[in-house]
């Protein structure tokens, strides 16, 4: 499957699209399985939200855009999709990648 | 002078955690008068394992009605059976002072906690002799509840803290890294409370991510103690779908009539007596465990490395019932037919066409940790620790509840530590040694040629995986600890890819691999010395469990040559210890001699 991710690097203000080609036919696969088979065997500069999780859709952290909707990647099956296309949310300013930044904490 | 801090925060007490210990300890230090810092590496409040609990958690009957006034509770389950149970159940290896902690103060804690959970809206369902069934959602509400109503608690959310700063021998702050930024937070306090839970290693795990051990881990770098370290609590846990790995709903159906069977669909048999167990208390747990783990064991597990759960010895109209109660039941915490975020559609299909569903057991609470007295205290001046960060009051297995420990234990560490800010004076780590640790967390930027962080911490989770499964063998553990310790070689020499600061994956991973690798090591190493088998450490090659010859903590202190490693009785106050062996870990608490009686049955039919 295609995967296109949209990339942000947050010390030279690039923004650029990357493609990946994940297998998900020979599992299921949430996104964030999918975003994990990147990070592991693809490319592990990828930032998406992975510190802390439930990973069963209680915390409610790992929030993006996966072709266009909000959803959690941890609880939304990647088999639905032909190809996937990912963003971070709009409503927080973006810190890396796919990561925003949701919290009240201010540093 | 050029600093690599970024950012340096004076309070009186640091609470690292975010999750029950850590939130109980910060209020009642606030509530002392103390100023409170609670630094979460998740959302404060919502942080850890609570969130994932799935049972529910409870106290005695007695104190039930004593102390909270329930008229409900049944008193014939005293403080003293309490007692009785969990000492018996940490197959004698419990500390019997912290256990007495726990009998005696969780119904105190409680009775904030549970005005806390009734403003927050917590929906909790009584359970007998005197307990609470919820989803882990509620049981952490009342945590944001205490937070929100207590503002003198500071908060600094999405930090990790590293290591902990020392003034002579006293522990006095801590440095850390703010996840989204990376930068490195130093905090000076007149003391710490470490409640930033335990350390789950191996790959199938259904808590939260990210439970590297990193309290352990620091404490032990700072000159405190770790004991127990090779006993961690697995039960049964999803593997299929895929896409559900590491839920908790094969727990859940538990009820459903169904028997365990092996990849070529054998039956695997379960003794009466221990089918007995399985029934009446939380000790299905260990129950399967012992055989599911067996089978697997000896070759016979799925694919995915489980053992079937094959429901088709149940009538359809049973299974359909059973499902139905379960969903009206947990209505009232997920959205009909879902568990937590997940639907249950598929497993309800593959329960109904008789398909048979391979089951894993997935780790959910470690019951090493740090080695702490009754009233939280380390050893180290200025160093308190709570809940499931710390070891002492379930020795090899827990059957009791970690959400009454984390609450008990940080309210204790929480008073403790503000006593001792009260009569402290502030003290201010060299600011080498602050400069030194984020030299060590920045280092990983420079480095070249080494392996990468996330490939990394991928061959520390297969080691463990290896060497640390529910039926372990000591060729399997040596193995394992040989891998682990080629890992430490290498891992100052982490590789970064990535080379910003910002929510950077690959650092923290590199970072964490300090802490797994410790408590890997650690684990495997009491693993191996330990020739018996005992509570949730069980041994293939040793299934014996031999009170004559390992009735005994294995302790780790850091020297200049790596983890010392020594024998400490277990502390005796009220039961004497066994002697003996029993054939292995079910005949233990089935030997009628035991007198073993929880007599906590949960009504699942209100």
């Amino acid at each position: 499957m295609l995967v296109k991710i949209a990339r942000f690097d947050p010390d030279t203000s690039r923004a650029w699209e990357q493609e990946y080609e994940v297998d998900t036919t020979k599992q299921s696969m949430t996104v964030m399985d999918v975003l994990d088979y990147i990070a592991k065997n693809l490319d592990p500069t990828l930032a998406y939200y992975r510190h802390s999780i439930c990973n069963h859709g209680i915390c409610g952290r790992c929030v993006l855009q996966v072709n266009g909707k909000t959803k959690l990647a941890c609880t939304e099956r990647a088999d639905g999709y032909e190809s996937l296309s990912l963003a971070p949310v709009t409503s927080f300013p973006v810190v890396r990648d796919l990561v925003t930044y949701n919290s009240a904490t201010k540093l | 002078m050029s600093t690599r801090i970024d950012r340096t925060i004076d309070t009186e007490l640091l609470v690292i955690g975010g999750s029950g210990a850590g939130v109980t300890a910060a209020y009642y230090a606030s509530q002392a008068g103390t100023e409170v810092l609670l630094v979460s590496k998740g959302k404060a409040g919502f942080s850890g394992n609570a969130i994932m609990a799935g049972g529910g958690c409870g106290i005695d009957g007695e104190s039930g009605r004593e102390i909270l006034g329930i008229e409900s509770a049944d008193p014939r389950f005293d403080r003293n059976k309490l007692f009785d149970c969990l000492v018996k159940e940490s197959y004698y290896l419990a500390e019997q002072d912290i256990v007495q902690q726990y009998v005696d103060d969780s119904p105190v804690v409680l009775k904030d906690y549970l005005q806390w959970a009734e403003r927050a809206g917590s929906h909790f369902v009584a359970i007998q002799p005197c307990g609470w069934q919820a989803s882990g959602t509620d049981f952490a509400k009342p945590l944001v509840q205490a937070l929100k109503e207590t503002p003198a608690i500071h908060t600094l959310e999405d930090t990790m803290i590293v290591d902990l700063l020392k003034k002579e021998n006293r522990i006095v702050g801590a440095v850390g890294i703010h996840i989204y930024s990376g930068k490195i937070i130093r905090i000076n306090a007149k003391a710490v409370v470490i409640a930033s839970g335990g350390y789950q290693l191996q790959s199938l795990q259904n808590t939260v991510s990210d439970m590297t051990g990193d309290g352990p881990a620091m404490a032990y770098r700072a000159g405190a103690t770790l004991s127990d370290m090779e006993f961690m609590l697995a039960f049964p846990t999803a593997l299929v779908p895929e896409d559900m790995r590491g839920s908790i709903y094969p727990y859940l159906f538990r009820r459903i009539p169904h028997r365990l069977t092996d990849v070529n669909g054998d039956e695997i048999v379960i003794d009466d007596d221990a089918k007995g167990l399985s029934a009446e208390s939380k000790l299905n747990k260990l129950v399967n465990c012992f055989y599911m783990g067996n089978a697997v064991a000896k070759g016979l597990g799925g694919p995915h490395g489980g053992a079937f759960w094959d429901y088709s010895i149940a009538t359809d109209e049973e299974k359909r019932t059973a499902l139905d109660q379960f969903y009206k039941r947990f209505s009232k915490w997920h959205k009909y037919g879902y568990y937590k975020g997940e639907s249950l559609q598929r497993v309800d299909d593959m329960i109904m066409n008789n398909e048979p569903i391979e089951v894993g057991l997935g780790v959910e609470y470690s019951m090493g940790g740090i080695v702490i007295n009754p009233d939280m205290e380390t050893g180290i001046e200025g160093l308190y620790a709570a809940g499931e960060t710390t070891t002492g009051n379930f020795g090899a297995c827990r059957i009791g509840d970690g959400l009454i420990e984390m609450l008990c234990q940080g309210m204790k560490a929480g008073q403790k530590a503000a006593a001792y800010c009260a009569g402290a004076e502030a003290e201010r780590a060299d600011d080498s040694q602050a400069e030194k640790i984020a030299e060590e967390l920045l280092h990983f930027f420079d480095n070249e040629g080494g392996m990468n962080a996330v490939a990394f911490a991928e061959s520390i989770t297969q080691a463990c995986d290896q060497g640390l499964k529910v039926i372990r063998n000591g060729a399997d553990i040596q193995e394992a600890l040989d891998r682990i310790l080629a890992l430490r070689e290498g891992a100052e020499s982490i590789t970064l890819k990535e080379k910003s600061r910002a929510y950077n994956l690959e650092w923290l991973a590199a970072v964490s691999a300090r802490n797994t690798v410790l408590c890997g090591e650690l684990a495997l190493r009491a693993a191996l010395e330990r020739k018996e088998s005992r509570g949730c450490h069980i041994r293939s090659d040793y299934p014996t469990v031999d009170h004559d010859h390992y009735l005994f903590h294995y302790d780790f202190k850091k020297t200049e040559d790596g983890a010392a490693m020594s024998t400490r009785a277990p502390k005796v106050t009220r039961m004497p210890l066994p002697t003996g062996t029993k054939e292995n870990v079910i005949k233990y608490f089935t030997d009628k001699a035991l007198n073993y009686d929880r007599a906590f049955k949960i009504n699942f039919n209100e």
